[in-house]
């Protein structure tokens, strides 16, 4: 049967989807802030001056000097990463499976410790415990009248310790969450069939929090991989390089550009290679179970080990945030930051010193506006990324998933590298404006605003928007309408944490910033060249108090523990 | 009123084709249902429908209007088209009357009118006054019935609906099945349904159109595909029934070993393998005692395996004597008849359907 000879085809306008410019912007923007740079990084750490050469990669590889940094570096990782998990994974099982007094204090607390910047940690524990004028090295020699310091915070183990006691959270989220999954039914499965007490640890809870407890460790040896402060304070004073300082020494007059980039290489390599192992680690046996639903978690009673544990926890948290924020605190208010705090010690000179220099409020004023413009243009371009991966609206969406992700492994000293070998040359000459650290902070948040907007958008179910697409609306009209009211609160935690992040971020900045444009964290490291404890007090707490009130306005308005959700962070 | 025309339509995702040349009409204000097995592709050619996916190959077509071709897909905003989702997809930041008033609003329906005719709906779906409330406080039958008027109120030019009753419990999900009808029958709006519950498709639609491997394996209106499935599948997908391999027999009957079945076809080529299908509540069954011959159907002697107790009847498994084959047969509770008793089976010949042996 013939139906309607003359066919009606739709115009072209008609099938023209208006938001692909907008993906592909997005996704263009991507593409550039991470290959861009890695790109001249390869570039620049093969380049001689007849063209292809491994020269730099010998010289670095072959240096005693360097190689000794090397070496540090492997070393202050994976002891760092062992007491991270020696003090993480006890605490995470203390608060999520057990009886012990004050569990959410002790939580709350441990956040407190996660969100510290690690160098702000170190200065404290400069002021604690410096060989010479440390408070508790005067207090251990006024007491016993001995000579010699009792603890050398100038050292390896000193640097070990710092740095654990700011990167065992890692490993406390992951298993705190992952225990917090098991249902008890699992183990009492156990239980029912004969095992007894200590055969269900090890039978059941054990192997499904193993992944866990790895995969922690692994986040933890990242960070202390990539941390450039706590060594700047503690190794370079000591007389010894880890890769980072000695990237940074790189920088100072005359600058070693080729040699940088070639002294990168392995750094990045280790951290691309620990990352792949975490995902592996994760990714192999089918962990559905461990979110099996509704189950009941026994609480373990500890009995006569309740206080002495409770003891434990409140040691460690002394060591990362009651005796560091108290010397800081101290230091803020005092004339001299190492005698006791009486009237005629205390002062608020210190206070109008610090802000009334015109370079700290440049800095201040910097970093905040860093802050604002990083978190917006961050969070808009995390929560694009993630609606094109979700949706898979572009060919080619898994590659920007994985790309939006994989400046986690570019550690903050790599990417100032990196970026500044990219944008000192035209076309694009942004060295020395505010302009490049923009770009670092924006690539450095951007594996944590993209997990954040993921999770959001995996939210929203699709057929939400398609609902109001086969309604009548457009594109643009259902994200604005349905989509982002619904991915408010995640986008609102996306811009916090990409503000914190950025207000904090040291490593990246200080190979970035020039005499106009000093962030805080570098106006903190150079006050420490001068001695002025005084003033580096009062901007820790100032930068502590800037963060706290971010972590609690984003609780508030969004009613929840958010900071549980996050697990793999950039390093300050 | 227009209806959809489907031809050649295939969509692949990777190297898996989820629709192959599949080929549909849908009549003018009919309801056709997709039934098919998880896989079929039968959510697939919806949204291919819907213009949230594009085809690879083949056409469809609303009226005259081409809505999708490899060259070019209209946009789903742009079809006139509503849909209901098996999530339901209520946005739940807006009330329940700014869900249904939204597509109003793309209508070009003026804001006093827009509210006269949500009200007007949603009394319709039997949520009067419930407009103000927020989806989140309403049970899942009147999400549900939110998601009916949302997609009715806008007078679309074609209705589809994924799997909308799937998320509901059975005795709610029976109750709805003659609420859609009902407001098919008040609205007439030409309606693809898909599904994979066949007394769902039953009760609903005016023809349904079985799916297999991305293809139509059979339309027609449910009577048709339950009394005259075209393919073992179908035969099976449709209903519970009986399969037996058989050769044909010559003239009107066919075999199987010993057993020799009378059917309804004629001219059977000799030797010719076939696959008769027999309803089991179409075989009566009975105490051996009462051998009888019926006219033209098959009286066939076995011994009851089992019987099962099923409340509005009893389900048998009856051994046919001298024979391999088991026969389901369901009879009216009490049960006559117990387990290892002989009993008497009779098939009508119009009862057993031919099909072919291969699928």
């Amino acid at each position: 049967m013939p139906e309607a000879v003359a066919v009606a085809r739709p115009r072209r306008w008609e099938g023209l989807d208006r938001a692909v410019p907008i993906w592909l912007l997005a996704a263009a923007a991507l593409l550039m802030l991470i290959l861009l740079p890695l790109g001249w990084l390869a570039y620049m750490s093969v380049r001689g001056d007849t063209g292809f050469t491994l020269a730099h990669y010998a010289r670095v590889l072959g240096d005693p000097t360097l190689q000794k940094a090397l070496w540090n570096t492997v070393v202050l990782a994976l002891w760092s990463g062992l007491v991270a998990l020696a003090i993480g994974a006890p605490l995470a099982w203390l608060t999520a499976r057990t009886d012990l007094p004050w569990r959410r204090s002790i939580q709350h607390l441990v956040m407190a410790s996660f969100v510290t910047p690690p160098f702000l940690g170190a200065f404290a524990w400069v002021m604690l415990a410096g060989p010479n004028a440390g408070y508790i090295n005067r207090l251990y020699r006024d007491w016993t009248g001995a000579a010699d310091p009792l603890i050398n915070i100038f050292s390896m183990p000193g640097l070990i310790f710092v740095v654990a006691i700011y990167t065992f959270p890692y490993v406390y989220i992951m298993i705190a969450n992952t225990l917090g999954l098991i249902a008890s039914d699992l183990e009492d499965a156990a239980s029912i069939l004969g095992a007894g007490r200590l055969q269900v640890a090890r039978t059941i809870t054990l192997p499904m929090v193993l992944p866990a407890i790895l995969s922690g460790f692994i986040l933890a040896v990242l960070q202390a991989l990539a941390l450039f402060g706590s060594p700047a304070i503690l190794a370079l004073p000591a007389g010894f390089h880890t890769v980072t300082t000695q990237l940074w020494s790189f920088f100072q007059y005359p600058p070693r550009v080729e040699m940088a980039a070639a002294f990168s290489m392995p750094l990045l390599l280790a951290t691309a290679l620990l990352l792949l192992a975490q995902k592996k680690l994760l990714g192999r046996r089918g962990y559905a179970a461990v979110g099996g639903k509704g189950g009941q978690r026994r609480v373990i009673r500890l009995g006569g080990w309740r206080y002495p544990a409770l003891g434990a926890c409140l040691a460690v948290l002394s060591a990362a945030v009651f005796l560091p924020y108290g010397i800081l605190l101290k230091a803020a208010f005092s004339r001299a930051w190492a005698q006791p705090l009486t009237t005629e010690n205390f002062t608020l000179d210190n206070w109008s010193f610090t802000f009334l220099s015109l370079t700290t409020q440049a800095a201040i004023v910097n970093t905040i506006e860093l802050g604002v413009l990083t978190a917006c243009v961050g969070a808009a371009l995390a929560t694009l990324l993630a609606y094109v991966t979700n949706r898979r609206i572009i060919v080619g969406h898994q590659v920007l998933a994985f790309l939006a992700v994989a400046p986690v492994v570019i550690p903050g000293v790599v990417l100032a590298v990196a970026l500044f070998v990219a944008y000192t040359r035209p076309p694009f000459l942004l060295y020395g404006t505010l302009w490049i650290l923009f770009l670092a902070y924006l690539t450095k948040e951007m594996p944590v605003g993209y997990s954040q907007s993921d999770a959001t958008l995996r939210g929203i179910h699709p057929e939400l928007e398609e609902a109001g697409r086969i309604l009548g609306a457009g594109r643009f009209r259902v994200l604005r309408e349905i989509t982002a009211p619904l991915a408010r609160s995640g986008i609102i935690a996306t811009w916090c944490f990409v503000f914190i992040g950025v207000i904090r971020e040291l490593s990246a900045s200080i190979i970035l910033f020039s005499p106009n444009t000093k962030v805080i964290s570098v106006v903190i490291f150079d006050l420490k060249e001068e001695g002025q404890f005084g003033a580096i007090a009062v901007l820790g707490v100032f930068m502590l108090v800037m963060t706290f009130v971010i972590v609690v306005v984003m609780q508030t308005l969004l009613g929840r523990d958010v900071m549980r959700g996050r697990q793999a962070g950039g390093a300050a | 009123m227009p209806g959809i025309t489907i031809t050649g339509l295939t969509k692949r995702f990777g190297q898996v084709g989820a629709v192959v040349g599949l080929d549909l009409a849908v009549r003018p204000g009919e309801l056709v249902a997709l039934l098919g097995p998880s896989g079929c592709g039968k959510t697939t050619t919806l949204r291919l429908v819907a213009g949230f996916l594009a085809p690879e190959a083949g056409e469809i077509r609303v009226g005259d209007r081409v809505l999708s071709s490899p060259a070019l897909v209209v946009p789903p905003e742009r079809r006139r088209m509503a849909m209901i989702f098996q999530s339901y997809a209520l946005w739940p930041h807006m009330t329940v009357a700014q869900n249904v008033a939204y597509g109003l609003r793309f209508a070009g329906v003026g804001r006093a009118d827009r509210d006269r005719r949500v009200d007007e709906m949603l009394r319709a779906v039997q949520l009067g006054g419930y407009g103000a409330r927020y989806p989140g406080e309403l049970s899942g039958g009147q999400q549900q019935r939110v998601a009916v008027a949302r997609a009715l109120v806008v007078e679309p030019e074609i209705l589809l609906l994924d799997e909308p009753l799937s998320n509901l419990d059975a005795s709610l999900r029976e109750e709805m099945r003659f609420e859609i009808r009902r407001l098919h029958e008040r609205f007439a709006i030409t309606t693809l349904y898909v599904t994979h519950d066949q007394a769902e498709a039953m009760v609903i639609s005016d023809r349904v159109a079985v799916l297999r491997d991305g293809r139509v394996v059979q339309i027609g209106p449910p009577e048709e595909l339950f009394e005259h499935p075209r393919t073992r599948f179908v035969a099976e997908f449709v209903g519970k029934t009986n399969l037996i391999d058989a050769v044909a027999d010559g003239g009107r009957s066919v075999a199987r070993g010993n057993l020799r079945l009378r059917v309804a076809a004629d001219g059977l080529a000799p030797r010719a393998r076939v696959v008769v299908s027999i309803r089991p509540h179409q075989i009566a069954i009975g105490p051996s005692a009462a051998p009888r011959t019926d006219g033209d159907a098959n009286v066939l002697a076995g011994t009851v395996l089992r019987a099962s107790y099923l409340g509005e009847g009893v389900d048998y498994q009856v051994a046919l004597d001298g024979s391999d084959v088991v026969l389901r047969v369901t009879g009216p509770a009490p049960a006559r008849v117990r387990p290892g008793e002989p009993v008497t089976v009779t098939v009508p010949a119009t009862a057993c359907v031919l099909l072919p042996a291969a699928d």
